[in-house]
């Protein structure tokens, strides 16, 4: 739920302050995007479950991103879609938590 | 405590991807992706630039070359003059304003006899439009030079009937016909004898008509004058 808000909140104050990131490092925001996306997936997780820890959460959360980007760039640079790698890992980490959030949502909504 | 510090985190963070992802997709219509087609279409607009480029390189350099030739005239005058002189006489073998020689055909065209009528009838005259038809289908199978009656034909000759004779360009020329041609003698040749061409037709009247191949012929220069009034270059912008 929170997420959620969050999202909604980001994206307004994306639209409202028009700020437009250049065509060429699009690639790179995108896989970015997706690392950060797969760090929230993991403090839901984690805030679900009762093992959260910040540190870990701020660290993954900067580092997924920072090494996507360069897995994009590298990628650029050797001509192997290497973000393909990254993409794939994250993709699969989101479906993974997700997954476990649901199984404990619901056994939550369940034991109550 | 802890789970309050994780939704303060999970917010924060929810907020940064939000902003990122709007600040990516721009919400102005545009996206920064291409599908299938369009990718393709992309590609293929590049090669052809990168193609006309090449063309419009070579162009250039061959242009730049001359120029250079040109341009280090002092020192080489006479290799200009030489080039200046090679085009001259080049655009002088186009306009037909220089003796060619070189194989091709010799068409004899004579106005028919009647062995029983003292006047041969109207079909088997030749007229001036026959000529020009003549030119016509030589010009169409490739005739580079072409001469009647020792006449240069070039890009602005006309026919008219004058009654017995034929004015041709001015100049009254009479039967027989000697229609020279130069070009490839044998594709020449089959086009006048094999195709549907005016030939056929002439024969069919019963005119006199002979088309033999020739190995090596001259045709002489055109001696007029070219004239013209009203046409002149346009400026080139480039």
């Amino acid at each position: 739920m929170v997420a959620f808000v969050g999202l909604l909140i980001g994206v307004i104050l994306g639209i409202v302050w028009n700020v437009n990131i250049p065509v060429k490092f699009s690639p790179y925001i995108s896989v970015a995007i997706f690392a950060c996306l797969d760090s929230v997936f993991g403090a839901l997780r984690g805030s679900i479950s009762h093992n959260f820890r910040a540190d870990i959460f701020i660290s993954g959360f900067f580092g997924n991103a920072a090494l996507a980007v360069a897995m994009v760039y590298l990628g650029d640079k050797l001509g192997i879609p290497i973000y393909l790698a990254a993409v794939i890992v994250f993709g699969g980490r989101i479906f993974d938590n997700f997954a476990i959030i649901r199984r404990l949502l619901i056994d939550k909504t369940k034991s109550h | 405590m802890k789970n309050n510090e994780a939704t303060i985190f999970v917010f924060i963070a929810s907020i940064i991807v939000g902003l990122l992802i709007a600040m990516n997709i721009g919400f102005e219509g545009k996206s920064n992706f291409l599908d299938v087609k369009q990718y393709d279409e992309a590609y293929n607009e590049r090669n052809k630039l990168y193609s006309e480029l090449n063309n419009l390189k070579e162009q250039y350099y061959n242009t730049y070359s001359k120029l250079q030739k040109y341009d280090h005239g002092d020192e080489k005058k006479y290799e200009v003059l030489d080039e200046i002189q090679k085009e001259v006489s080049y655009n002088n073998l186009i306009l037909g304003k220089s003796d060619v020689e070189g194989q091709g055909v010799k068409i004899t065209l004579e106005d028919g006899t009647n062995n029983f009528d003292e006047y041969p009838s109207i079909g088997q005259l030749i007229h001036d439009f026959d000529i020009v038809q003549v030119i016509n289908d030589l010009r169409s199978a490739g005739a580079e030079a072409i001469s009647v009656n020792g006449q240069r034909i070039i890009y602005d000759n006309y026919g008219l009937c004058a009654g017995s004779n034929i004015d041709l360009n001015g100049i009254k020329i009479v039967a027989p016909f000697y229609i020279n041609a130069i070009g490839n003698e044998d594709v020449l040749y089959n086009y006048l004898t094999l195709e549907q061409t005016h030939i056929k037709s002439l024969k069919l009247r019963e005119v006199n008509i002979n088309v033999v191949k020739v190995d090596d012929m001259k045709i002489l220069a055109y001696t007029g004058k070219f004239n013209y009034k009203y046409m002149r270059l346009t400026d080139k912008k480039d």
